[in-house]
């Protein structure tokens, strides 16, 4: 068991999912199931008061940053919104100057959710402290692939490797699909990915990575573990992909479908979900849906990271770089 | 009476077969006035004029640099004609070829006529301005070809991006061609790269950038070539970059017509892992391709079916490439980087020294029109051909230092790089230029 306390450091950049050892995803998970646990039990939390984490986010989203201020809240760390249209990014101020200033106010961490692949890494180049990548463009959503991680612990054996998981949909723009690849094959477990072609990355249909598969027809849903629908990212940049009855019609987890899939298989979706197009909304809410879960892990796992990361950064103190 | 005396080293010149070893040129009013082998030179007797000791150096033609961004008029936050021109001495070369992509574009010929005078002001590297192929590189009306040829121009580039009316391309390559102009053109279809960042593959797929495939570079050749074709004029594509680009102008030549390309440095030494390091730094147009694409350019170059190494010199100012990958601007500082790393090539033995030569200095030459003259012929080491020389260590260790650029251009993916070879001196006009 891990120790449950922060104590041993822990990185202070999450930009992708390798940015942690397995050893560190598995002491991250097991604090999340920790702290949740005490909470439920009426005991404290952690606190992190006094430090004040930036939530710069440049993109619209409510349940990451409604999540990552609830996990600051349960840590009682302050935080601060970053609003692009208020502040002088507006003005034209590029992401490494207003790191820079960031870190000269001695902010204790970024939060960044952005358009930008590279934002949070350009981020981490310029400010010192603790860096999360909230969700950077199509590139990667490290917290929400660990969330996805918790929440599948919960129900199955996740750290011997060997389960079967099915990703079906908009593939080339979800950051969630890239970070699932990489933190699922890390594991061990293989990962099939399907949706019509143009959705696909082009160079992966010819050399996927390792324990990646890539399929441009819906396999047979009996033989996977794990089921993840993503929603189509139409409001990125375009690509030749099918309208949403069409996709429905030869992709969508129609409830017909979900009653092939295996007894004990999950379903994931990282929402917000399209109804009736990528799932069907009883599917959604059905006993084998983890939609909930994933959304009650996300703040445990923000949590468990807030205060393994906050704790570990102000041990090592601040310098931009690495 | 001579005024200067190039002696020793290896006199090299390999498309007019001069390799002397030990030899020496002597240099009158700007132009080479004899070239001599080992034992002439020892016969000389005592020289009255300058004497520049080449021991142990390769001294060759002056190169010629194709292709390089000179941001001037408009954008002296990159660069200036003198740094630019600067850069160009430092690196190795004598001439250079500057892109009309400027604010505003050179699309009149007073534009190109006051870059030539500034230029020759200035007294280092000589400036051969190409001009617009359409008014303000919108690609829709025609550029005053005949009055900016009249003024100078030799090249002929909408580069930046390619030429968008194809009807306009297809008269302009018969008429410049006709005119004894060179059209070069920046071979991208947009509705493929689609405001793409790097190149489409396996980098891109695995990190979530906007890939830019190498179709795109493909199909705007092949455009480019059937037009050349159809109106049996000449076409040259510049900064090839894929192995699919490249197959087509086989293709396109075994039909008949006549294309000319090249090739940057980087193009021939980097892929798209680069990216993953250096992010925007390595955001290039066309993008920096796969290992196999690597592999053809070189192959490609050293075959002889690409004639050009071209440097596709970028500079842009440091906070513009500290941008996201998205917003940064496309390419990086070449010049000074350009010799030391295509040398790499011949070291390695993938690429003939006559080869490295050749396409630096009479294959740029003949493209610009300016080999084949009697007098004052660049490319080419011949008396009464110019006094433009290139002086090169093979023996030089450095590392690449951009902050010690002469370019406004600090920003390289070849940044820490170690190599050997590098240039020594350059000579211009008869006269040894310091940058
Ligand atoms: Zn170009």
């Amino acid at each position: 068991m891990a120790e449950a306390s922060p104590g041993r450091p822990f990185p202070k950049r999450l930009i992708t999912t390798e940015d942690l050892d397995l050893e560190e995803i598995r002491r991250l998970i097991e604090y999340a199931r920790d702290l949740r646990k005490r909470h439920e039990q009426g005991e404290g939390l952690p606190s992190q008061a006094g430090k004040c984490v930036v939530l710069w986010f440049t993109e619209p989203s409510t349940r990451t940053r409604l999540a990552f201020a609830s996990a600051l809240t349960k840590l009682s760390a302050s935080f601060i919104d970053l609003e692009p249209t208020a502040s002088s990014m507006a003005k034209g101020e590029s992401i490494a100057e207003t790191a820079r200033t960031l870190d000269a106010l001695g902010m204790a961490g970024v939060v960044m959710r952005t358009g930008h692949p590279d934002g949070p890494g350009l981020v981490a180049e310029h400010f010192g402290g603790v860096v999360i990548n909230a969700g950077a463009g199509t590139f990667a959503h490290p917290t929400q692939a660990l969330a996805d991680l918790a929440a599948v612990a919960e129900k199955q054996e996740v750290w011997q490797g060997g389960l079967r998981m099915l990703v079906v949909g908009d593939i080339v723009r979800s950051r969630v699909a890239r970070s699932t690849v990489r933190l699922w094959t890390r594991l061990g477990h293989r990962v099939t990915l399907a949706g019509p072609l143009g959705g696909l990355p082009q160079s992966w249909l010819k050399s996927p990575p390792a324990l990646v598969e890539v399929t441009t027809s819906l396999p047979e849903l009996g033989q996977f573990d794990l089921v993840m629908m993503l929603r189509t990212q139409r409001e990125r940049e375009g690509i030749p992909f099918p309208s949403p009855g069409e996709f429905a019609r030869h992709f969508g987890l129609t409830r017909e479908r979900a009653t092939m899939l295996k007894g004990d298989a999950l379903i994931l979706h990282p929402g917000p979900y399209e109804p009736g197009v990528e799932i069907d909304p009883e599917v959604a809410r059905s006993q084998r849906s983890l939609i909930q879960s994933q959304v009650e892990w996300g703040v445990w796992v923000r949590t468990a990271l807030l205060d393994l990361m906050l704790s570990s950064a102000s041990e090592q103190g601040g310098e931009a770089g690495g | 009476m001579a005024e200067l005396l190039v002696r020793g080293g290896r006199i090299f010149d390999p498309a007019s077969g001069v390799d002397l070893d030990g030899g020496g040129i002597l240099i009158q009013d700007g132009l080479i006035a004899k070239l001599l082998t080992k034992d002439e030179l020892s016969s000389l007797g005592e020289f009255k004029g300058e004497v520049l000791d080449a021991s142990g150096k390769l001294v060759m033609p002056g190169f010629i640099d194709l292709h390089v961004h000179l941001r001037t008029p408009g954008q002296s936050h990159k660069e200036t004609l003198e740094s630019g021109l600067r850069a160009a001495v430092a690196g190795g070369f004598t001439a250079v070829c500057c892109m009309p992509n400027t604010e505003p574009p050179l699309d009149r010929p007073d534009l190109i006529r006051g870059l030539i005078e500034q230029a020759e002001e200035l007294g280092l590297a000589r400036l051969y301005p190409a001009a617009c192929i359409s008014q303000a590189r919108e690609g829709t009306r025609p550029s005053p070809w005949r009055s900016l040829l009249k003024a100078g121009a030799r090249l002929f580039t909408d580069d930046g991006s390619d030429t968008a009316d194809a009807y306009l391309l297809r008269t302009a390559l018969a008429e410049i061609t006709a005119l004894g102009g060179t059209v070069a053109i920046h071979a991208e279809e947009p509705t493929l790269s689609r405001g793409g960042w790097v190149h489409q593959g396996p980098v891109a797929d695995e990190l979530g950038l906007l890939g830019i495939p190498a179709s795109s570079e493909a199909v705007a050749i092949a455009r480019a070539a059937i037009l050349a074709l159809e109106t049996e004029s000449r076409v040259h594509i510049l900064h090839l970059s894929t192995r699919l680009g490249l197959k087509v102008i086989r293709a396109l030549r075994s039909l008949g017509a006549e294309v000319t390309t090249e090739v940057t440095p980087h193009h021939l030494l980097l892929t798209d892992q680069a990216v993953r390091k250096h992010l925007s730094q390595a955001k290039v147009n066309p993008p920096l391709r796969e290992r196999a694409d690597r592999e053809a350019m070189v192959e490609g170059l050293a075959q002889g079916e690409i004639e050009v190494i071209a440097s596709d010199h970028a500079p842009h100012a440091g906070w513009e490439k500290e941008a996201p990958i998205a917003l940064a601007p496309f390419g990086f500082s070449g010049l000074e980087t350009s010799l030391g790393l295509t040398y790499q090539l011949v070291r390695e033995g993938r690429l003939s020294l006559a080869r490295w030569v050749e396409a630096q200095t009479a294959e740029p030459a003949k493209l610009l029109g300016l080999y084949d003259p009697e007098q004052g012929a660049l490319g080419k080491l011949a008396p009464r051909a110019a006094a433009d020389l290139t002086i090169f260590d093979p023996q030089g260790e450095w590392e690449v230092e951009p902050a010690r650029f002469y370019s406004k251009g600090k920003n390289t993916p070849f940044v820490g790089m170690r190599l050997t070879g590098r240039s020594w001196r350059v000579v211009v006009r008869g006269k040894v230029i310091i940058p």
